[in-house]
């Protein structure tokens, strides 16, 4: 498969994109670590009550970004706004679960819930009731007076998000919510995401796992060395690669690439035994069975796709990612 | 400031409900019993030692060192009795019916005229039936066992030069055989290369019959001088003994004489600046322990996005604090639990100490040097742990650090010897040693502008480093760097 190389393929620019009434507002922010500059110029805003993916390569600049929104870092340049305000001063509408779990092991799972719940400005009463709700919507009950070391990673895992829940926050930042679940609790997660998104709370998630980005998501934003290469829907991100079609065929194909809406023509490889033809935006495949039929050649083979979002993460930052330091 | 104290309370419940603390907590009693108790029980356990004194003089030195095992035996008797009057007799009744009486068992160790008194009394028998109307409890005076016995040289005395050595051996071996065998030469008091007597024992390890009967050779050399210049003087009168009564201008006795009281306020700041110490030592491991869990499994990014780095520190800091502080109060509460259990008759003295410690007007004082001194060093741990990303990596800056903190246990003996001398003021003056020397140096009256300086400067101290060592911890938690060179970590804790 040939690799597009795509760099500032945002399909409009942050002025275009920036929404009066943004959750998240990122303006020009850039972040150093001595000589290394892990978010350069980055720029960005999320509407509320909608599910952002932030995606990029390990040492993209996703936790440092995270941790520029959550108040933990300052940018040394641009600046970034919380539901309108710094985000030291919305610490209490912000929930946030860091990739691992972030819990005390000897503290009980419905006291850790109320004392972060209660650092976030719930009174004693109330912070111990919504953690035993929780406990109980989520099935855990039974386990509100069990150590955090003695759960298992799932439910350590679950009640982690309750924890980031329990004070009702309208952002949320959860950073690898997914990783280490099992199918079972995973799709739980995604469900209890969505009621989240629904019920208006404004979701920011960073993640490896594409199809959960594209299932998920309403607006993707990836990074790549610290910088942006894409800003915008799922649907935007598709279009970024052309569509593709594979043929198997034992004559010469490269005559397609005189016609109009192909943008090149790949002969099979050892790799893969098809040819592999790009199509320009808007072109109809059909175009092409049409030719072949027409010089009369007889195909073994002919499959026209959309380029997943995995193709379109691995062409935007699938070089650097090799690169970047984990 | 609400949410640093919820941090706080979290600590503090953290520490407080781990099993080191626990285990730390009920240390000090047994570090108590095994300094106090257990070398007087091993005393105890220990048998008498049994040894015989072949004198070729004629037999003065024999019977002198007998006589000094008879005195000894006498001694240990009165002490034992002082110490079991002191816990099952009503001293104050005591003291103002029988004076005499109570004055005895009032003396110290080693008291060579209480000791003629007590003898005169009719030892300790005589003496337990003067007091038994003052006994206050069932518990009945078990005399302690003499440390030595003499026995009659029999055949031994009779050997020859040259058959000694191996009759002495005969007589330190087999089924009661003889601890040691003291041999004094014919000429021992002419001697050219001075008097010099022969100890012959198989455990050559354990020195105290050794010297004792030297002690015991020596005091009847003198005694032997003494009576050729002044043959009419009688033997106890050769024998004076001074007695001093400590007397203090600031005491609170109308006479100025230094109670036990006196003397508890006077040691209790010392003592309080060594517990300073040790719980530095209990929570040094815990503070570095925690921050470190903290920074490897992320909490610490959910606790700032909770509270500030400053309310986070601020709550540790006081948890810390407040479980140092429980700390001393219930090992307080353990040392007059452990008397009303052990010694129920000492429970009153050491709560009217306890008490008279508390009431003292020093005691803002030194609970202002503690906690800042506990501040003060925390926030240095703190800091350490939040640069280090593993224990190992703590441990290389911990061990520095330690040493750097636990200077003033090495220079102990200065400040004893002189409190306010050029080394104890010149100590007081390094920052980071203030609070210690400063609250050690508290009962011996330190020059009033000495004082107020000093509590300023570890006031600042206290303020400043806390402030600092607050930058570092922010600037270092979220990071999983390495710790910075030792010049880096001092710009960036010294730095503006």
């Amino acid at each position: 498969m040939p690799s597009a190389r795509l760099r500032s393929a945002c399909p409009k620019s942050h002025s275009q994109t920036r929404i009066m009434t943004a959750a998240l507002e990122l303006d020009h922010v850039t972040k150093r670590f001595g000589d290394f500059t892990a978010v350069r110029d980055l720029s960005f805003a999320h509407a509320p009550g909608r599910i952002l993916g932030f995606l990029g390569p390990n040492g993209a600049g996703k936790t440092t970004t995270l941790r520029m929104m959550l108040g933990l870092m300052k940018p040394d340049e641009g600046a970034l706004r919380v539901l309108g305000q710094p985000p030291g001063r919305v610490r209490n509408r912000v929930g946030y679960l860091p990739e691992e779990r972030g819990l005390y092991k000897r503290m009980r799972a419905d006291n850790v819930i109320a004392y972060l719940a209660r650092l976030k400005g719930l009174d004693r009463a109330t912070a111990n009731r919504r953690a035993h709700e929780m406990l109980e919507r989520f099935g855990l009950s039974q386990f509100a007076r069990v150590r955090v070391e003695g759960l298992s990673k799932g439910m350590a895992q679950k009640v982690a998000f309750i924890a980031t829940l329990a004070h009702d926050p309208e952002v949320l930042i959860l950073d690898e919510p997914f990783s280490g679940l099992d199918p079972l609790n995973r799709q739980s997660f995604e469900g209890a995401i969505r009621t989240l998104a629904r019920d208006g709370k404004t979701i920011l998630f960073s993640t490896h796992t594409m199809e959960q980005a594209e299932r998920l998501c309403d607006h993707l934003v990836i990074l790549s060395r610290g910088a942006k290469v894409f800003d915008g829907t799922v649907a935007q991100a598709h279009r970024l690669l052309p569509r593709r079609a594979r043929i198997g065929a034992d004559a010469d194909l490269g005559f397609l690439k005189n016609l109009a809406g192909v943008a090149s023509v790949t002969a099979p490889t050892l790799e893969q035994g098809t040819w592999d033809v790009a199509l320009k935006e808007g072109a109809d495949g059909s175009a092409l069975l049409a030719a072949c039929f027409e010089q009369g050649i007889a195909l073994s083979h002919f499959d026209l796709s959309e380029p997943s979002l995995q193709d379109v993460f691995v062409s935007l930052a699938g070089s650097d990612a090799e690169r970047a330091p984990s | 400031m609400i949410r640093a104290l919820l941090v706080a309370r979290s600590e503090f419940l953290k520490y407080v409900t781990r099993r080191g603390f626990i285990i730390s907590l009920l240390m000090f009693p047994v570090w108590v019993v095994v300094g106090g108790v257990v070398p007087q029980w091993i005393e105890s356990k220990t048998p008498t030692r049994s040894f015989t004194v072949v004198d070729r003089t004629g037999g003065q030195y024999a019977f002198a060192i007998a006589k000094a095992v008879n005195e000894d035996a006498e001694s240990a008797e009165r002490d034992a009795l002082s110490a079991y009057a002191q816990s099952n007799i009503s001293m104050a009744a005591l003291r103002e019916k029988m004076p005499a009486i109570a004055a005895i068992l009032d003396a110290p160790s080693g008291d060579t005229l209480a000791l003629r008194d007590f003898r005169k009394s009719g030892g300790a028998a005589g003496v337990l039936s003067l007091i038994e109307p003052f006994r206050n409890t069932k518990a009945a005076f078990e005399p302690p066992h003499p440390r030595f016995h003499f026995v009659a040289p029999g055949a031994l005395g009779k050997t020859g030069e040259g058959t000694f050595p191996s009759a002495a051996n005969t007589r330190l071996s087999g089924g009661n055989a003889l601890y040691a065998v003291v041999l004094v030469p014919k000429d021992f008091s002419g001697a050219v290369n001075g008097p010099e007597a022969e100890f012959w024992s198989i455990n050559a390890s354990d020195p105290e019959l050794e010297n004792f009967v030297q002690r015991a050779l020596t005091d009847e050399l003198r005694r032997q001088v003494l009576a050729k210049l002044a043959p009419d003087i009688s033997p106890e009168t050769l024998k004076p003994s001074a007695r001093l009564r400590a007397f203090d201008p600031a005491a609170t006795r109308g006479d100025h004489q230094l109670s036990l009281a006196d003397q508890a306020r006077t040691y209790a700041p010392a003592v309080l600046a060594f517990l300073l110490l040790l719980t530095i030592f209990m929570n040094a491991g815990a503070l570095l322990s925690g921050v470190i869990e903290e920074k490897s499994s992320r909490i610490v990014e959910v606790m700032l996005s909770c509270v500030t780095p400053v309310e986070f520190m601020a709550g540790k800091l006081l948890g810390a604090a407040a479980a140092s502080l429980l700390t001393l109060i219930l090992w307080a509460a353990m040392l007059v639990g452990g008397a009303a259990i052990f010694l129920p008759g000492a429970v009153s003295n050491i709560g009217g100490l306890l008490l008279s410690i508390l009431s003292t007007g020093l005691l803002p004082m030194l609970l202002l040097c503690f906690i800042c001194g506990l501040l003060i060093y925390a926030s240095i741990f703190l800091a350490i742990g939040s640069m280090a990303t593993s224990i190992q990596d703590a441990q290389a800056l911990v061990g520095p650090t330690m040493i750097l903190v636990m200077a003033p246990l090495i220079m102990m003996p200065a400040l004893l010897h002189d409190p306010n001398g050029t080394i104890s003021t010149v100590l007081s003056w390094i920052p980071i040693y203030t609070p210690f020397f400063l609250m050690f140096r508290l009962p011996w009256h330190p020059p009033m502008l000495e004082m107020i300086g000093a509590t300023l400067l570890m006031i600042v101290t206290t303020v400043f480093l806390v402030f600092q060592m607050g930058r570092v911890f922010a600037a270092h938690v979220l990071t999983a760097e390495r710790p910075p060179r030792l010049g880096a970590l001092l710009k960036r804790a010294f730095g503006r």
